[in-house]
């Protein structure tokens, strides 16, 4: 049973559209030329649920990210001698100090819902047939984001940032032919910082929109995954039957919960604003990485170098590879407890490793 | 859909002029790093033998610092004179005094904005939008009430 309410705007051509007779004109005019409607289709009630919305709060984040970034870019200077004086600059002014810890506030919820978003889709066994490609662009979409994380940090050009950059040359040294372009000798026009710069700002941005593009049409394609209690059959009788609604009714709670988003970033901005380390020293190591690189730390403490190449690795493929691992029909975590056991196996060592990497003595590694 | 339209139509008129982006180009207090920090690289510079004449410009900036606080600068002093007599060995062997074996040889984000109008604005700010966002989300789950008599139907919630 299908059940659109007939008083939303983007649900089909021709709907009736509340509100005054200027926006319906403005709608149909956009829409007949666009086509704009095509990107509304029926969403189910359950997708209303915050679990199931954290991929538009996500969403939401990033676009937040890309319009502080934009902001910041003014102002960066991404030269290796004045990129770290100009990020003081930025913390010194009112409003640049505001909207750079609004961006580095936003880049840790960003992080956070993007991990939840994964977890659900994980929990709900949504990467299963027919969703396999989701998930795989969405998989892809976590390791850009792991990219666009780890070069936000080394642009602030303080300690932090300079050992990180370290600790990228030394990997793609590891790497040999595959890291090629990590290295500083890839470009002898351009120093490291600033191709890191030009990745963070361009690169990355522009493949995590296109495989974006590719992963939400995916989902309205194949529709929001049901919601996964009950037997396999028990699961595609409630898909099939379950009410739905508008699409446009889903895009409103995400712009409330992203403008939720923006509201916490502001406040955190304004109660712990982000600040720089002292301007960077090559050759020393006296800092941890942020807390989402941290599980790598005690690796890299007991194992060297190698574990920051082979552990996101071996997580990347693993997760690449879950739909064809686990093909049965069963969506049910508590039919599926091996899987669930894993997952919080995997999640116990993640939390045990950024604890242990917290609290352990600092060790120098690169170089060594 | 219209509400959202207007917040941040209203965010936008609020956004000052792009200009005051940066400090300019005086270099304020903030532009100042810790001592402890600075001192601490130093001391890092030294045991990694990377440059004595690096390790001294980061002691000359410790000891201009306007933020000393955790440290002792007579120490610092008595280093920075080690260094310039072009004895290292003693330099570290002072500045390892500064920090105790037990002390925890890190740093991280030393140097924070401080915080004043504009960071209580934004909280400001920030209350205003989290209501408007609260509320927005609560008309809409009001609104969409009457439209649930399925509950209890085999349907579980999420």
């Amino acid at each position: 049973m299908t059940a659109i309410p007939p008083a939303d705007p983007v649900e089909a051509p021709g709907a009736r559209i509340p509100g005054r007779a200027g926006w319906r004109r403005a709608w149909t005019a956009l829409d007949e030329r666009l086509g704009l409607s095509a990107f509304a289709y029926p969403v189910p009630r359950h997708a209303n649920a915050l679990a199931y919305t954290l991929g538009g709060i996500t969403l939401g984040a990033f676009l937040l990210l890309v319009a502080t970034g934009v902001y910041l870019s003014q102002f960066y200077d991404p030269a290796p001698a004045d990129a770290h004086a100009s990020v003081v600059a930025i913390s010194e002014a009112d409003v640049g100090s505001i909207i750079r810890s609004v961006h580095f506030w936003l880049s840790t919820i960003f992080a956070v819902t993007l991990a939840l978003h994964l977890l659900r889709t994980f929990v709900t066994a949504s990467y299963k047939r027919p969703r396999e490609a989701t998930w795989i662009t969405g998989v892809l979409l976590f390791g850009l984001a792991g990219g666009l994380l780890y070069s936000g940090t080394i642009l602030k050009w303080d300690q932090e940032a300079f050992e990180a950059l370290e600790h990228n040359t030394e990997i793609a040294d590891l790497l040999g032919v595959l890291g090629f372009w990590f290295s500083p000798e890839f470009s002898g026009a351009l120093a490291l910082l600033t191709r890191v710069y030009i990745a963070h700002v361009s690169l990355l941005p522009v493949l995590f929109l296109g495989v974006l593009a590719v992963h939400l049409l995916l989902v309205k394609r194949h529709g929001v995954s049901p919601l996964p209690w009950g037997t396999a059959a028990e699961v595609v009788r409630r898909e099939r039957e379950e009410e739905r609604g508008p699409f446009t009714s889903h895009l409103v709670r995400i712009l409330y919960w992203t403008l939720l988003v923006l509201a916490l970033a502001l406040l955190l901005a304004a109660i712990r604003p982000t600040g720089i380390g002292p301007e960077g020293v090559a050759g020393i190591e006296i800092t941890k990485p942020p807390w989402y690189f941290l599980w790598l730390y005690p690796l890299e403490n007991w194992f060297g170098l190698n574990p920051l190449v082979i552990a996101p690795g071996v997580l990347f493929a693993g997760l690449v590879a879950l739909p064809f691992l686990d093909r049965g029909a069963e969506r049910d975590p508590r039919r599926r407890r091996g899987w669930v056991a894993l997952a919080v196996l995997v999640i116990l060592a993640w939390g045990f490793l950024t604890i242990y990497g917290f609290v352990t003595e600092p060790v120098a590694h690169v170089g060594e | 859909m219209r509400r959202i339209l207007w917040i941040l139509a209203g965010l936008v008129l609020l956004l000052p002029s792009p200009a005051v982006g940066t400090g300019g180009d005086e270099e304020g207090e903030l532009g100042a790093q810790p001592a402890r920090a600075l001192a601490l690289q130093a001391l890092s510079i030294l045991e990694q033998g990377v440059s004595h004449e690096l390790a001294m410009e980061k002691l000359d900036l410790a000891l201009a610092s306007p933020d000393q606080d955790d440290v002792d600068v007579g120490a610092l002093r008595r280093a920075r004179a080690a260094l310039a007599g072009e004895r290292p060995e003693r330099a570290e062997e002072l500045l390892r005094r500064v920090f105790p074996e037990d002390d925890e040889h890190l740093i991280g984000v030393t140097l924070r904005p401080h915080r004043g109008t504009p960071e209580l604005i934004a909280g400001i700010i920030a209350a205003v939008i989290a209501a408007l966002a609260l509320l927005g989300l609560m008309r809409r789950r009001g609104a969409e009430r009457p439209a649930e008599p399925r509950s209890g139907s085999g349907a579980t919630a999420a």
